[in-house]
């Protein structure tokens, strides 16, 4: 139900944006066009972890050989871990994806012979990523496990053709630093939302697009919809992971807002909407009533249960209702 | 204390000179407008620092007529030249052509445009939104909301051209105010969404104390946000924060007695971190020399 976003400060609006091109060098557009390979492999793995003192390693180890992902696939690969880091949160673990999960991520890659894993983000609401860093705990792990970090909001940028066509921007501007990569790895947080209705593996990739051209926060991308900007990322940037923390998400006004929840679940897939489809399902909630995944489904991915080859936990055994504020449009339509 | 970290911060910016301007980091090949304003903004506030200030002067002439080539007709100078719509380094120029007078031009059309052209969106009111979505100021990217930011730096460098008088100056004056949050501070620029208040940021309450600093606001109007980047400062370690929480402190004479020890600190950290980008180096030298604020370092 697009038309609520009309109460968005940066409401839709018809406008082109520049011409396809390389923004102010001369990286080769192929190197990050062909790195893409969103898959179509609907297998989605749930892992059980009640808290993050659990080893994560091991279970994104079992998750990642359960749907077909192996040392032959991530041998030599340079592998961008893109958590979801939307604020700064110091006491508040809720709002971002926990540390200790992109530390097992960067030692699970490596240990499967990635020959590089770094972090990435383009915060939407701050320009300081560096404090966001810090205050979430984030800076202490890459810090300490010598994992770079690469700021996206302040990249060059490399201008793609739009694949998504659902937002009428012709080309979509990414950070050419993602050219440095083979794999995206998308690292949200299990999270309700109160504009798209959930935060997940797809709208996490909002981050990667660089602020530089898009304004704080992604102004451009509000203007032309969420939704569609969501379905329009990641059909041009075509990711090719998801690794979910559910071990405490959020619930209630989110992404920022909200209140922590404890699911003690871990999704991982190759497949976004299979694997977002999942998350609102842990969620409570049914994927047909989030208006991204609806349009998605059958072109980029499926979201109907029985088309998604489930593995590891039921979603059932580990699925939650969670709380949703009253009087926010978008929460008063996933409940009806 | 020794200068010898901002000696060491002016060589870098320095050595990131390419043709064209200023990269944003070093081994970059590609001069950014923004990274090419700032540097000449640390060049100004530090244009006393011995040794070197004579090559730092010749400098500064070569990056302001570098600037220059990037600027349209129209005023605006965009991030890179093929980014028509990023033009929020506008403001940024015509603060570095201020101070000279053979760029005088290039500084008028610039003012023009943020005075004409570059108007942020207004957009009806939301009962969703807490601030008041008519007001305009300026925003990032054309035709885009206005935001606490670019409106900052805009009203600061309107205020150095002596346009301060303009109704655009005045609205965009009347925008802070209304976006600044109940508690204290400014964030990007959204005081509250869906009944909850959003929370502060330490660069964009520094920004906007800087801007109306040069406003000549009311102190009262302010005070809270004083008291909250006063709280936070002790804190804070990554350079955009602590940049921006000295220059929004020092423009109303309260200047943290151990700014330039703090500013060695974060630049310290680059040693984990990495090279900063451009724009922070020249923030953290803008802050350590401008011992009353921006606005008074740049005049």
């Amino acid at each position: 139900m697009p038309a609520q976003l009309a109460a968005h400060p940066e409401a839709p609006l018809p406008k082109r944006f520049s011409r396809r091109q390389l923004l102010g060098g001369g990286l080769g557009l192929a190197a990050l066009a062909s790195a893409g390979c969103q898959s179509m492999a609907t297998s989605t793995f749930i892992g059980r972890a009640t808290s993050y003192d659990a080893d994560l390693t091991d279970l994104l180890r079992r998750g990642l050989s359960e749907i077909g992902i192996g040392k032959s696939a991530v041998s030599g690969k340079r592998v961008l871990l893109k958590p979801n880091l939307v604020e700064t949160s110091l006491g508040e673990a809720h709002i971002n994806t926990h540390p200790l999960m992109v530390r097992a991520a960067a030692e699970v890659f490596l240990s499967l012979g990635a020959s590089a894993v770094s972090v990435g983000e383009g915060p939407g609401h701050r320009r300081d990523s560096i404090l966001v860093l810090d205050e979430s705990g984030m800076s202490e792990v890459l810090e300490e496990d010598s994992i770079p970090f690469v700021d996206l909001n302040f990249q060059r940028g490399l201008s793609l053709v739009n694949t998504g066509g659902r937002t009428g921007l012709r080309d979509l501007v990414f950070p050419a630093a993602l050219a440095d990569f083979d794999w995206i790895v998308s690292m949200p947080k299990l999270k309700t939302h109160h504009w798209a209705g959930v935060t997940l593996a797809m709208k996490n990739l909002f981050g990667v697009m660089p602020s530089f051209y898009y304004g704080w926060p992604k102004n451009l991308l509000h203007q032309h919809g969420i939704e569609a900007s969501i379905l329009d990322i990641n059909a041009t940037l075509k990711p090719q992971l998801a690794i979910v923390d559910g071990i405490v998400g959020m619930e209630g006004d989110g992404p920022i807002a909200g209140t922590p929840r404890n699911v003690g679940a871990v999704i991982l897939g190759t497949n976004f909407v299979a694997v977002d489809a999942t998350g609102t399902r842990l969620m409570g909630y049914d994927p047909v009533k989030i208006d991204y995944l609806a349009d998605a489904n059958g072109w980029l991915g499926p979201i109907a249960a029985e088309e998604i080859e489930q593995r590891g936990e039921t979603v059932e055994s580990l699925a939650q209702r969670f709380e949703l504020v009253p009087g926010i449009p978008m929460f008063d339509y996933m409940r009806s | 204390m020794t200068t010898g970290a901002l000696n060491q911060l002016l060589a870098d910016l320095q050595a990131r000179r390419v043709a064209g301007g200023v990269a944003g980091k070093p081994q970059e090949s590609d001069p950014r407008a923004d990274a090419t304003a700032w540097t000449l903004l640390a060049l100004r506030a530090c244009r006393d620092v011995q040794p070197g200030s004579s090559e730092r002067s010749a400098l500064a002439v070569a990056l302001r007529d570098d600037l220059s080539s990037m600027q349209y007709v129209d005023g605006r100078v965009p991030l890179s030249p093929n980014t028509s719509t990023a033009y929020w380094p506008t403001a940024l120029a015509c603060l570095a052509w201020n101070s000279s007078a053979a760029h005088r031009e290039a500084r008028d059309r610039a003012v023009g445009f943020l005075l004409g052209r570059a108007a942020g969106l207004s957009v009806p009111k939301s009962p969703y939104v807490g601030h008041d979505s008519t007001l305009v100021g300026w925003s990032w990217i054309q035709a885009t909301h206005s935001w606490v930011e670019p409106t900052s730096m805009a009203l600061v460098a309107l205020a150095l051209a002596g346009s301060s008088d303009h109704d655009r100056c005045q609205d965009a004056e009347r925008l802070l105010l209304d976006r600044q949050l109940e508690a204290g501070g400014w964030n990007y620029g959204n005081t509250v969404t869906f009944g909850q208040q959003m929370r502060p940021a330490p660069d964009s309450t520094g920004a906007a104390l800087t801007a109306l600093a040069a406003r000549r606001a009311s102190r009262t109007s302010v005070d809270s946000s004083l008291d909250y980047l006063a709280e936070i400062y002790p804190r804070l370690r990554s350079p955009l924060s602590v940049g921006w929480s000295i220059l929004g402190l020092a423009a109303w004479n309260r200047r943290p007695t151990d700014a330039e020890e703090k500013i060695t600190g974060v630049l310290a950290r680059q040693a984990v971190l990495g090279s900063f980008d451009s724009t922070l180096l020249a923030l953290l030298g803008v802050a350590w020399s401008a011992a009353s604020g921006m606005e008074a370092s740049l005049r």
